[in-house]
Formats: structure tokens, sequence, C-alpha cells
């Protein structure tokens, strides 16, 4: 064995990682969802090939995080974690105002919504502190995780940005749960937001109280603010079993739907799928899910096991969060359908995370080699 | 030891693993229920909604409020214009681009105006725009909506719609000071709340339509149509209706803006008067002029691009937007901070020689033989420059800047206009700042007579000299008409320097020898005013300035500030006439028809016939 390889041994010795399964599962979500996006936005190819554009390059960034070995993540969390408190803190004061909610930051280029850091970086931080001593985590330990979570979740939920808080609360606190923290506590915790909601009531801004009180009683304002779950609820109790057929929607096509192509694109595959597609695409990610949990299961070590766990979590609750919005089981809070919605800055980060959870299961390959080669 | 630990670690995690799997099962669960109740259930419920789904709410623009100067005269109003539209709902599929720009070339028989243009406008829009909304494609005349509304049943997708559009009666009158709308564009939804612009097709881009959008533009309306099951509307149901906006009542008083504008003429310049107890702005001229109507019929690019390259640049107003040396007018402000700073009184006499010598250099006087000995007042009536190097050296940078600083200068005027430069007020600290080098003792010297780094906009100028006429008081000027508001007055030691400067002011209007006399002449009342003259390029030390020889664009800037009448001012005047060589000849004789015109116009208005 020389001590040098040379470029070509190099290249010999450098593995291509990717699981091909995620990717299956991926793919085909992404195909559906197309279909869905071509006849919501009334055939415009304009629009599809936007789509594509994006998804493709959210596809290459996941492809890419699968190559990065695990190390660098657990590594990168904490830097990564401070940037994006400082990025957090820059909106604040120099954000764009946008829909009456200061989310972005403007670089010229692009714009950026640094909440997005945040749903990766936030939970590798506190999976990475935990991970470093044996679990359950101790009391410092829990203290110290809490502020980690609770600090960017206030100043996203300040923006106003509700959605993006709670999917970063589950992304953190998902690692938490994973990582062993006591069932006592869990009561202790789950009373006392039970016990808070109403106070919490009154920090809600006047439109996510009327969102909130339109789900109880959506019929009380048919032509406000109820419009969006009322002609959701139509669109999907119409589809049937079967559906109505592809571009047969009347909801989507006559536009009664709002953001058709966006945040309510479940209702359109509902209408024209049934229940049939419905089930599809719940299987789909249900397979999507199952893989996630495989990877966490056979994980090499805590911190993989942790990361894995809370991206397939959070990704869990991201479809909960977008079909109970659009069927009218939670109040509308503006969270994309991962993978089928249009557009959104939030596509990238999620491929981010799927890459991030194929390095994880990458390492069995890593570690095999490293073993082969010494 | 590592491993065991590492052994129970991944047990724990895995047992939450499987919590974790459990409680996503349920949810699934719960979500595949809710389905079943929706769509199988209730699906004969949900079905009926469905087909009797024939409300669509839509939203109705409001009529946007006038512009009207202080006489009630329309500067800016909404008259019925026929307009084609296209909806894109409503085309035969594929509603491809590609497709409405063939089925545009059907329609070019109907249509004079359809050409190259209004394909580009749509190729650019496509991407972005709102298709569930009708799209302007461009205006036509009442005979081609007539011709067209004929045949309008073999072309789905277009139709004829009778809008309300911006026009503006004066044409290039006012123009800067009006503005003018300009079509909504996505980016302006980010900025402007999307709910109330949903169908508002132009808004303010620049003047007082931009910097009063919000009170112009009304509150947007909504209307409940029954539609048919292919989704045409059938009738209206129920109607909220918009709000207008609100009138705009500006201070301008339109007869002498217009002759402002004439007395300027097609030489390049501004205009800016002021009525000096409340603020109100009378006038503010800035030529060249352009026709804002021309940014609402929609301009070619070709014409558009011809517009911002203009190098009279027609869009800028020189009133607020262009900075020039204010030269000599500074001097009466000067004369005020010397006598406040005990840096001279009143009575003080200098010798005005030809030229003024400090550390080696030297600092001529526009005079070539000099003024002699001179006290302030002839200092101001003769413009000596000399005097004033000399009493600028001895306040010093920092004590001028500070007393400038109190009229406004460097600052802006907080006026109801977007876009106002602040110019430039200079001291030490800026020039460490901009240009990290120190101050020179020089730089001081020639700051006195209004040269080197100092930059004022008209406007600016208008304000001070009216600060100035009312002896320290000072009002926010503005264009709209609104309660008055006082700034923060400047009060002297001595009240009695301000009389000392008037006085001195005068006598440039109508002393035998003061520079401002051809101006004064014409003013049929005693006025109070200042000359200046800015230079635009350096000269050499033994060069002579003629103006003939020199390109236009190299001559001097003309300058004057006054107001009158001298006892009770009821306006104060800034002239900037660019290249237009001495203020003496070219910016006063303006300023003094100016007063002219508006004392006798207020004789008029108060004693009419």
């Amino acid at each position: 064995m020389t001590l040098i390889d040379t470029p070509q041994q190099q290249l010999a010795k450098w593995r291509f990682y990717i699981d091909p399964w995620l990717l299956l599962g991926i793919l085909a979500l992404a195909t559906l969802g197309s279909s869905v996006v071509y006849s919501a936005s009334d055939g415009d190819m304009a629009f599809v090939e936007a789509h594509l554009t994006k998804l493709i390059l959210a596809m290459v960034i996941m492809i890419i995080a699968a190559q990065i070995p695990l190390n660098w993540y657990r590594q990168l969390s904490v830097p990564l974690y401070l940037v994006g408190l400082a990025l957090l803190l820059a909106v604040m004061f120099f954000g764009e105002i946008s829909k009456g909610a200061q989310r972005w930051l403007d670089f010229g280029v692009f714009r950026f919504q640094p909440s997005e850091i945040m749903k990766l970086a936030m939970p590798a931080t506190i999976a990475w502190l935990l991970a470093k001593q044996s679990l359950p985590p101790n009391w410092s330990q829990l203290g110290i995780a809490l502020m980690i979570l609770l600090i960017p979740v206030a100043l996203i939920a300040k923006q106003p940005d509700l959605g993006t808080a709670i999917l970063v609360v589950v992304s953190g606190g998902a690692v938490i749960f994973f990582a062993g923290l006591s069932w006592k506590l869990i009561m202790v915790i789950v009373s006392v937001i039970a016990v808070s909601a109403p106070v919490a009531w009154n920090f809600l801004h006047d439109y996510q109280q009327k969102r909130v009180l339109m789900l109880l009683d959506p019929e009380s304002d048919p032509l406000g603010a109820g419009y969006h779950i009322i002609q959701s609820k139509i669109a999907i109790g119409s589809g049937g079993l079967e559906g109505k057929g592809w571009r047969n929607g009347s909801q989507t096509q006559l536009d009664f739907l709002p953001e058709s192509h966006t945040d309510f694109v479940f209702s359109v595959l509902a209408e024209e799928w049934g229940l049939l597609g419905v089930s599809l695409l719940l299987s789909l990610y249900a397979f999507v899910i199952l893989r996630g949990l495989y990877i966490a299961w056979y994980a090499r070590d805590s911190f993989g096991q942790l990361m894995a766990g809370a991206i397939t979590m959070s990704f869990f609750i991201y479809v909960f969060i977008n079909i109970g919005m659009v069927s009218g089981l939670l109040p509308v809070v503006g969270v994309p359908l991962p993978i089928i919605s249009y557009g959104g800055t939030s596509l990238v980060t999620l491929m981010l995370g799927f890459g991030v959870l194929m390095s994880i299961h990458a390492e069995h390959k890593r570690q095999a080699k490293r073993h082969h080669q010494s | 030891m590592q491993f065991t630990s590492r052994h129970t670690d991944s047990k724990l995690v895995r047992r939450r693993l499987l919590v974790a799997l459990l409680v996503m099962v349920i949810m699934m669960i719960i979500l595949m229920l809710r389905m079943i109740w929706l769509q199988v259930t209730h699906h004969e419920k949900y079905q009926e909604l469905a087909d009797g789904n024939r409300i669509r709410v839509e939203p109705i623009a409001p009529i946007r409020g006038r512009i009207l100067d202080r006489n009630g005269i329309v500067l800016a109003d909404n008259q019925t214009a026929y307009v084609l539209e296209l909806h894109r709902d409503a085309l035969p599929r594929p509603r491809t681009l590609e497709a409405v720009k063939a089925k545009l070339e059907q329609l070019v028989p109907y249509f004079s105006s359809l050409d190259e243009s209004v394909i580009r406008n749509l190729s650019q829009q496509w991407a972005r725009m709102n298709r569930h909304h009708p799209f302007i494609l461009m205006r036509i005349s009442e005979t081609e909506a007539a011709t067209f509304a004929v045949d309008e049943w073999k072309h789905p997708g277009f139709s004829i719609n009778a809008v309300a559009q911006r026009t503006y009666p004066q044409g290039k009158r006012a123009s800067h000071v009006v503005g003018y709308v300009g079509r909504t564009t996505i980016e302006d939804l980010k900025t402007l709340d999307p709910e109330n612009y949903r169908n508002t097709d132009f808004v303010g881009r620049s003047g007082v339509e931009q910097s009063y959008e919000a009170e112009l533009h009304g509150q947007t309306g909504l209307r409940y149509l029954e539609v048919d099951a292919k989704g045409r509307a059938i009738r209206e149901l129920e109607r909220a209706s918009p709000t207008s906006g609100k009138d705009l009542l500006l201070t301008l008083d339109l007869p002498l803006q217009n002759f402002a504008e004439d007395l300027l003429g097609n030489r390049k310049g501004a205009i800016v008067a002021i009525d000096p107890r409340n603020g109100s702005i009378l006038a503010m001229a800035s030529t060249p002029t352009f026709d804002p109507n021309q940014f609402v019929v929609g301009m070619s690019s070709q014409d558009y691009q011809q517009l911002i390259k203009d190098p009279t640049k027609p869009l800028l107003n020189r009133a607020t937007q262009s900075r020039y040396p204010p030269g000599s007018t500074i001097k009466p402000f000067m004369g005020i901070v010397g006598l406040e700073a005990n840096a001279i009184t009143a009575k003080t006499r200098k010798y005005a020689g030809p030229s003024f010598e400090y550390k080696g250099m030297i600092y001529r006087d526009w005079k070539k033989e000099g003024h002699g000995m001179v006290d302030l007042d002839i200092a101001i009536t003769q413009s000596s420059d000399v005097f004033f190097y000399e009493l600028a050296l001895d306040l010093t940078i920092n004590r001028m800047d500070a007393g400038l600083q109190a009229f406004g200068f460097g600052e802006k005027t907080g006026i109801d206009l977007s876009s106002e430069s602040a110019g430039l007020r200079p001291n030490p600290a800026w020039k460490r700042r901009v240009h990290n080098k120190p101050w020179y003792p020089g730089e001081t010297i020639i700051a006195g007579i209004g040269q080197g780094y100092m930059l004022t906009t008209p406007l600016q100028l208008a304000h001070a000299t009216a600060t100035l006429a009312m002896q320290g008081k000072a009002f926010q000027p503005h264009l709209a008409q609104q309660a008055e508001s006082r700034l923060e007055p400047i009060s002297l030691k001595n009240s009695a320097h301000w009389q000392t400067v008037i006085n001195a002011m005068v006598n440039v209007m109508h002393a035998p020898n003061g520079t401002g006399k051809k101006g004064g002449a014409l003013a049929n009342t005693i006025m109070a005013g200042k000359t200046g003259t800015a230079q635009v390029v350096a000269f050499a030390k033994d060069a002579k300035y003629n103006a003939d020889l020199l390109p236009e664009e190299q001559r001097d800037h003309a300058l004057f500030v006054g107001f009158a009448p001298a006892k009770e001012p009821s306006i104060a005047i800034a002239v900037m006439v660019e290249n237009g060589g001495s203020g003496g000849s070219a910016a006063s004789p303006l300023a003094g028809l100016m007063v002219d015109f508006w004392l006798k116009r207020q004789t008029q208005v108060s004693n009419p016939e």
C-alpha cells in the first residue's frame, strides 16, 4: 500500500451515496405533484416548468448533501445555528415586509427566509448537544436545549409566521423527545400548554384569531374569511371516491378554490382524483416516512439517530398540518404540501433534509470503507 | 464502557421511534377518516354545493381622487376611456402566449393602434399577470369600440370595456408636482395592501400622485356575481360599493405656475415660490417638462428610452432633486450668521480690494477693480466676494456650518414629494468621512461665497429665504392644503440683525449699484433679494470668463433669491437658470416679474370685478 494515493486511486475510492428507496418515493411524489400543478394552473406549462426547475434544483442539492459525511453536519450545526439567529435578528430590523409579515431578507439577487435555516440547524444543534453525553439528557442539558429551541421560535413567531414557528418547534421538540425526555416531563409540558393556551390566544394577531374562529364556524362569514375553508371542503367532498377526472374539477377550473396551486393543491387532487388519489398520495407519504424511520432505527450513532428521527417527524407534520388545514381540521396557517405544492423556499430545506437523511444512512457504507482500507 | 452506553442509548431512541410511529399512524388514520367523512359520507351534500356554486366574488376598483390647484382648477382627472381587455380564463384552449399572439394578428383590422409594442408589452407581462383578472391590452377609440362590439362574440377572451382613465388636462404644466400614474406591477403589491389593490390598474409613480397615493386611491369594493356552469357571469347579486379616493387640493396657483414655466421658457431651470407666512408652495416650476398623459396611455419603449436618456432630463424635478452651488445667494445668510456670532457688526468696515490673499493663495473678487471700503450693507448690495472671504475665515467653518444648518441648508425640507435631495452642507467631519481628507482653510474661504462643496436645491433656497423674510419664523413647505405646521424658529440674540440684512437686500434690488436692480425695476413694489452666479467650471488665474466663447453646459448658473413686499412679505422666490450666465441679468428679472404677477393676482382675487 502506497502512502500517497494517485489522483486515479483517489477517484476510485470516491463513492457515490444515494438512497434509492427515498429517491423513488420522492420522484413518485414529484410526478404526481407536477400533474396536479399543471391542472391547478389551468394547463399553463410556464407554471409546470418553473415548478420542475425548482424541484430539480432542490434534488441536486439533496444529492450533494447526501455526499457530505455526517460528521461535517455535526460540526457545522452550531455555527449555522448562530448565523441563522443573526439573520433572524437582521430580518427584524431590515427585513422586507411582504403581505404584512416581515420574513424576508433581500440580498438583491435573491430573497431569502432565514427561518428556513433554523428548520435544520436548530434540531442539529440540539442533537449535537444531547448526543455528546449518554442519553437520556440530564437537567442542565434539557435547560440549554430548551433555550436553543425557544429563542429562534420566539423570533419567528414575532414576524409573524405561525406556520413556520410550529414546524420549527416540532423539529427541535422531536429531537428532545427521541433523546428520551421523561414521560413525566412530557405530561407537565402538555398540561402547561393546555393551561396557557387562553393566554397565548391574546398574543395572536387579529387575522390569526379570525382563522381559528373560522375553523369552528366557517359559515358565519361565507364570502369573507371563511371562504377559503368552505370552498376547499366543497372541492374535497365533491371529489367523491373516484374524483371528477383530471382537469375536470369545477371548483378548481372555475376559480372557486383560492391558492389552488400552492397551499390548497391537495384540494385539487382530492377533487379531481377522489379518495383513490388521496389514498395514493398518503401511501407515497407513508412509504417515505417508513423509510425515514428505518434509517433512524439503524443509524450508527445517537446524533444520526436523533436527526433522522426529527427530519422524518417534521416531514410528517408538514403533511398533517397542510391536509388538516385544507380539510377544515386545523386553522389556515400557510404550510405548503411537501413536494406537491408549487414553489416555495421550503422545498429546498425539505430536500436538504432528505439529503442529510441519506448521508446518515451512507455512514454504514463509509464505515465499511474505512474498515476495508485499514 | 462507551460501547454499552451507545447500546443503551440506541435502545432508548428506538423505543421512542416506535412511539413516534404509533402517533403518526394514529394521525394518518385521522386524516383518512376525515377524507372518508368528506368524500364518501357527505359526498352528496358537497357535490350539490359544488354544482350550486354560483357565486363569485370580484373586486371593484375605486375611482381615484382628482388633484386640484388652490383655485379649484383640475390638474388630474378621470375620464371614460375604452380599452381592449384580455380575459385569459375565457380564451379557447390552449391558452398559451403564442396562441394569443396569433389571435391578436386577426384583430389588427379592428384597431389602428394594435402594433408590435402592444404584443411586446403583453409578452413581458404574461408570466406575472393574474390570469383571473382582465388585462388591459391597449386603449382604443370610441368608433373602434363600437365596430368591435358587433363582432366581439367571434373572439372569446377579448372584450371591450369602459374604464376610468387618468388624464392630466393641463398636459405639460406642473407635471413634476402632479406626477403621473403607471401600471400596477406585482412588485407594487409587495408594498401596497394586496386586498385593496386587487383590481387597481394604475398607481402613483411620481409627484403628489405618488406621495398621496393612500388618500387618492380609495377603498376597493366587492361584487358578488352569479355565474353559470361554465363560470361565466350572469348577474350581479350584491355589491359592496367602493369608496372613491379623496380629491387632493394643492396650494399651487396654476396661473402663477404657468407664468413661471413660461418665464423659464426653453431654458433648463427651476423657480420655486413659497408663501412665507405659512409654507404653502405657490409655484414650483422645473423645465424642461414632460407630458404625464404619455405614461397613462402607454408609451412605446422607444419613446420611454428617449425620455429617460434625454440629456436635458425632463423627468428630473430640478426644484427638489437637482443640487447647485448657491453662489452669492448664500451671502445674506452668511451676514446673519456673522452678525449673530459677533464676527462683524453692522458698522464693521473692511477693505474689499480686487482680491484676498491667504497663506500665499489669491482669492479673486468677481469685480476686477474691487469695491473699496465696504460694510455689510454695501457688501451684500454689490456682492463683494472679498468681504465674505474674510468673514468666513473669521467665523470658522464650524460656526458657519451650525448657522447655515438652522436655515435648513444640507437637510431635506420634508416637502410632501418623494425623492427630495438633501443638498450638501460641507464641514470637516463630513470631509473626513466621505473623502478621508482634512479640511483646508481655503475651503472655508470659498464656502463664504457659496462655492466649493456646498450644494443646495432651489426648494431649500426658497425655504431659507422665506424664513429670512419672516425674520426667523419658519414653516414646513408643503404642496397639499393642510393645517400650517410651524418649524422651530430661528431666534437671534439681537433681532435688529434681521432688518440690517433685509435692508441690504432691498438695496440689492433698488440701489443704483445693486446687482439685482434689473429685477427690482420690474417688481412694481419694494422687494428684497440677492443675486448669485455659480461657477460650473473653474478657470485658471489669468483666464477671462467670456460666456460667448464657452460651450453652453460650461456657462455659469444664474441664481436669485428674494421676497416681496419687503415690509410685509407674501411671496418668497428662488430662481435657478442652468448655464444662464449672471444672476443679476438672467435670474433677478424673472423674480421681479413673478412678484409683479403675484401681487397683481392677489389684488384681483381680493377685489373681484
